[in-house]
């Protein structure tokens, strides 16, 4: 009893005691940069967004950005964004960048989500930029560029900017579980033998999109559903908590590691059973939350006997 | 009262617990915060969304899809370059705004030339994109299906009703 008490105290230290912004190594910063940069890039196609907006959303309700369709505008702000985001990974002019970026993404997805049908699968790339650009223009306002060495100060605001990201995150997981509440009164888990229904409907969207029958998977999560209601309940009260407390994944790195993981596999699962794949957010949630690259380097610089080093900053 | 021998652990405990505490509150979450609060009070403003997917669990659910002249499935990719999921999303818009103009009070009041005004609104749509998507006109004509999903007696139960039908713009 003694021993369990004292690996669940250890266990207890390890998750919980490095609480405090996470000190970021210069090559995470730079790796974390770049991949942004990789992600944003990937998301923005070179082909102009549509060319009307009869369901106007976000700032399109004030503007009309239907401009942005024309090939002659833009293509040439497409290769700025592009100039952009390799500044930006480059550490250089990080907040004009940033500026520019979130701009244009703003803009572009706004205008594509006008067109009476509202997807969800583009919002973190928006959140984190915000994130990213707030923290950048925070430090800034902040003073932290005056007094002390430049380069300290420099590395106090890119540990801001992903501390920012991470809670940016984090923050649109925890929304969604709040709404579930909020729109069913209170009583989403209570209604959980309707899932069926939404699976049903997922596999039926599926086939009629793609003329594919349902994957083995997605089936067979259907025939136990629909055997034992009970597994829905289960199932999404899982989820659900997953959700509402997906914010303990930007307290510190154990924390990021396993909210991260356990987000990515709420996804993976999402995509197979009703074929809701959300590739990007998974993608921000590995990069920023679950960060292999930095645990891989704790790995090998323990296993190669150097100090060991904090979890987070004290 | 605690026996004495118990008291210096339960004030290890209690010291470690608010020193604990002490450090929780000195992380700074507010951004994290803010933005969780915009996004529930905007609900819908790119980049904000409250994310409201699958956030009812209602007794029923829907799907819609479309057929060809020959009354066979037209699958939505291969025809007009779309996910069929988008029907439905720009489904419930347009019901939206009959709500929103007064013109109905309850989604189930919509009536037989409401449901083909908003449906052929969606074909004209698809067609248009298949236009965009370099496929030719479709012959005969076009119709929306909305395909239902109710839970009955433990049971599932599926069914269809026809919203409209257009032309599809080619030879018939």
């Amino acid at each position: 009893m003694g021993r369990l008490l004292s690996i669940a105290g250890s266990s207890a230290r390890w998750l919980f005691g490095g609480i405090g912004r996470i000190r970021h190594e210069r090559w995470e910063i730079w790796m974390m940069r770049i991949g942004l940069a990789l992600l944003v890039f990937r998301a923005t196609p070179p082909v102009p967004p549509k060319s009307v907006q009869p369901e106007p959303h976000g700032i399109a309700r004030f503007l009309d950005l239907t401009f942005l369709s024309r090939p002659d505008v833009y293509t040439p702000l497409w290769w700025v964004l592009h100039g952009a985001l390799v500044s930006y990974a480059l550490g250089l002019a990080v907040g004009p960048c940033l500026g520019f970026i979130l701009a244009f993404v703003v803009a572009t997805n706004s205008l594509e989500l006008s067109q009476a049908f509202v997807g969800h699968s583009t919002q973190m790339e928006g959140l984190v930029l915000l994130a990213q650009l707030a923290a950048t223009v925070w430090a800034f306002a902040a003073g932290r560029w005056r007094g002390g060495a430049v380069a300290e100060l420099r590395r106090s605001r890119d540990d801001l900017m992903m501390d920012w990201t991470r809670q940016g995150i984090v923050a649109s997981y925890v929304v969604a579980g709040i709404t579930k509440l909020v729109n069913s009164d209170g009583e989403w888990l209570n209604r959980s033998v309707f899932f069926v229904l939404q699976v049903h409907k997922a596999q039926a969207e599926h086939y009629y999109t793609s003329g594919v029958q349902a994957n083995p998977a997605s089936m067979a999560f259907l025939s136990a559903l629909s055997g034992w209601p009970l597994l829905a309940g289960w199932f999404l009260t899982g989820g659900l908590l997953l959700e509402l407390f997906a914010f303990l994944g930007a307290w510190n790195r154990p924390l990021g590691l396993i909210v991260g993981l356990g987000l990515i596999g709420f996804h993976v699962m999402l995509g197979t059973l009703m074929y809701l794949p959300f590739y990007e957010s998974r993608d921000f949630v590995m990069l920023f939350l679950v960060n292999p690259a930095w645990w891989a380097w704790l790995v090998l610089r323990r296993a190669s006997g150097r100090h060991p080093l904090p979890l987070t900053a004290k | 009262m605690p026996p004495a021998s118990q008291e210096p652990v339960l004030r290890s405990w209690r010291a470690r617990l608010s020193a604990l505490g002490r450090k929780a509150a000195g992380v700074p979450v507010w951004f994290g915060v803010a933005v969780t609060v915009v996004c529930l009070v905007v609900k819908e403003f790119y980049p904000f969304s409250h994310f409201p997917m699958y956030s009812k669990n209602a007794p029923s659910t829907f799907c819609l899809y479309v057929t060809g002249a020959d009354d066979g499935v037209l699958f939505t990719l291969p025809e007009f370059g779309k996910l069929s999921s988008v029907l439905k999303k720009m489904f419930n818009t347009k019901i939206q705004k009959y709500k929103a103009d007064g013109r109905i009070k309850r989604y189930d009041e919509m009536t037989d030339e409401q449901y083909q005004a908003v449906g052929g609104e969606i074909l004209q749509w698809l067609l248009e994109e298949r236009r965009k998507f370099g496929k030719p006109p479709l012959p005969g004509k076009v119709s929306l299906f909305r395909e239902e999903y109710v839970l009955t007696d433990d049971r599932v139960v599926k069914e269809t009703f026809k919203l409209a039908e257009v032309p599809g713009g080619g030879a018939s």
